[in-house]
């Protein structure tokens, strides 16, 4: 789905200001980023948590030449599934 | 730091920034997240520029087991939402790490080596089954393809040589000692392939040279001539200083192969007997007594080999020097100039022998080593002299 047809669709979902919908969907995935890259989460209820995780540092090996690297620990943006969207994921059988 | 918000600080944040009412922000948010739903459950993958991407991936059903009463129960394939994070987004978060980055860290994974080495003694037992089957057959065919066995073990000589490289030894007397370790590479490096008859010849090389050396090991008095005349060769070789002729490794060679031949044949002509007196013992004695000399041999054979030619190995510690060893082992400091030929892979200045370092001091040769004689002395000083000259250079 692109870009276009998304801000459409939640034009129809929305009672006002419908001419800036473009405007307020970058704000808010520019809040939400901001938010995680401060380290803090963001729980939608109904649909799930926004959080960031530690990656631990860890070494790794070249199956081919052998050669160790230590890879650096890192953070990672992760989406957790909330528990209403799991109920109604257990329901859903697919839809093709 | 790690505060947990909700929706509404996400709508009151958005109404900040975009001078929304608080009730239309709330609106949109919602809406927002219910379109990303709705598109999901449509089979939809939705992707949110600067965010990341979602979609529904199916999970197979499993079998687990119900935590409270342990019972066995089936997880019915189900889906779940896989998000995957936009560059931009990681990029963002992983700002406090971003200077990191993977380091190369020394020297190889372990993993490999001991692999590398398990698959000696597995590939050993594999053979031990065909080695049974391989006696049955007729014995005195053995000389003869013994024989051919060494012209194909002269061929593969050179290549051999550069993978049996350890340590210490130098070139000359690799060549020497080389069968020891060749009967072990060459049986591992043919043993995987099928073909019977390639196995056969492999099996009947390794059998012919541990017999030969276990004739060796047991007639050694017998054989100490041949044993003396080798150790001149290794001495003359070692302290000549010009480069050595091709021609005289071949000798050495050549005669190294020929007592094992003559071994063979000794070896063969023994068992014959043996056949001879009981004809029906034939089949399980010779195989008992070829195993029981394969196991006993192999052990012995190395420092076995090495005992006869060069008697004693050190290492060098702290304030030790050549002249010591030599006072030492062979009643002269003068004669240090052998034990420096004997070394000289391994010592790069006489005059300063690194801590450490493994050298071995080869069987004194009356002839040239005799503390008693000063001709010996004169000669061994005369090669100290050309040495010290060659190394200020």
């Amino acid at each position: 789905m692109k870009n276009k047809d998304f801000i459409e669709r939640i034009q129809q979902n929305v009672s006002t200001n419908s001419e800036r919908t473009a405007e307020f969907v970058e704000m808010t995935t520019s809040i939400l980023a901001e938010i995680l890259s401060e380290g803090d989460s963001l729980a939608i209820k109904g649909f799930g948590t926004f959080e960031v995780k530690k990656k631990e540092e860890r070494i790794s090996v070249n199956p081919v030449t052998g050669n160790r690297w230590m890879i650096p620990p890192k953070l990672v943006p992760n989406f957790k599934t909330g528990s209403i969207m799991k109920e109604k994921l257990k329901n859903y059988s697919g839809n093709e | 730091m790690n505060k947990k918000l909700l929706l509404q600080d996400l709508t009151d944040q958005l109404s900040e920034s975009a001078k929304l009412k608080k009730k239309d922000a709330e609106e949109f948010i919602k809406a927002f997240f219910k379109v990303i739903e709705d598109s999901l459950f449509e089979g939809e993958v939705v992707k949110i520029p600067g965010l990341g991407t979602f979609k529904l991936v199916q999970v197979d059903s499993r079998k687990s087991v119900d935590v409270s009463t342990g019972e066995e129960i089936e997880i019915k394939e189900h889906f779940k939402i896989a998000f995957i994070p936009d560059q931009t987004l990681k990029e963002l978060v992983n700002t406090p790490f971003s200077y990191l980055e993977p380091v190369q860290l020394d020297g190889k994974a372990e993993v490999s080596k001991p692999i590398e080495q398990k698959r000696y003694p597995e590939k050993n037992l594999i053979q031990e089954p065909d080695l049974l089957e391989d006696k049955i057959k007729p014995q005195t065919s053995k000389a003869i393809k013994y024989e051919s066995m060494t012209q194909k073990k002269k061929d593969t000589e050179p290549i051999k040589e550069t993978e049996n490289r350890q340590g210490v030894e130098s070139k000359k007397e690799m060549k020497k000692t080389i069968p020891a370790p060749k009967n072990v590479t060459k049986k591992t490096y043919e043993s995987p392939k099928p073909s019977l008859g390639k196995a056969f010849w492999v099996i009947l090389l390794v059998i012919g040279i541990s017999l030969a050396f276990w004739v060796l090991w047991s007639n050694r008095s017998a054989m100490n001539d041949k044993d003396k005349k080798l150790n001149q060769i290794e001495l003359f070789d070692t302290t000549v200083y010009e480069d050595v002729k091709p021609e005289e490794f071949k000798n050495t060679i050549e005669d190294s192969v020929k007592i094992e031949a003559e071994i063979a044949a000794k070896v063969d002509s023994m068992s014959k007997a043996d056949k001879a007196g009981k004809p029906k013992a034939e089949k399980t004695k010779p195989s008992v007594k070829s195993e029981e000399t394969k196991t006993a041999v192999k052990p012995v054979l190395s420092s076995n080999v090495e005992k006869d030619n060069f008697p004693v190995f050190i290492t060098m510690g702290k304030g030790d020097m050549l002249t010591q060893l030599s006072l030492k082992y062979y009643g002269h400091k003068a004669f240090w100039v052998y034990i420096y030929a004997a070394n000289r892979n391994v010592i790069a200045d006489p005059n300063h022998v690194p801590l450490g370092t493994k050298i071995r001091i080869p069987k004194p040769d009356p002839s040239r080593i005799n503390a008693n004689d000063p001709n010996c002395i004169a000669k061994a000083k005369a090669l100290q002299t050309k040495i010290v000259s060659m190394q200020n250079k």
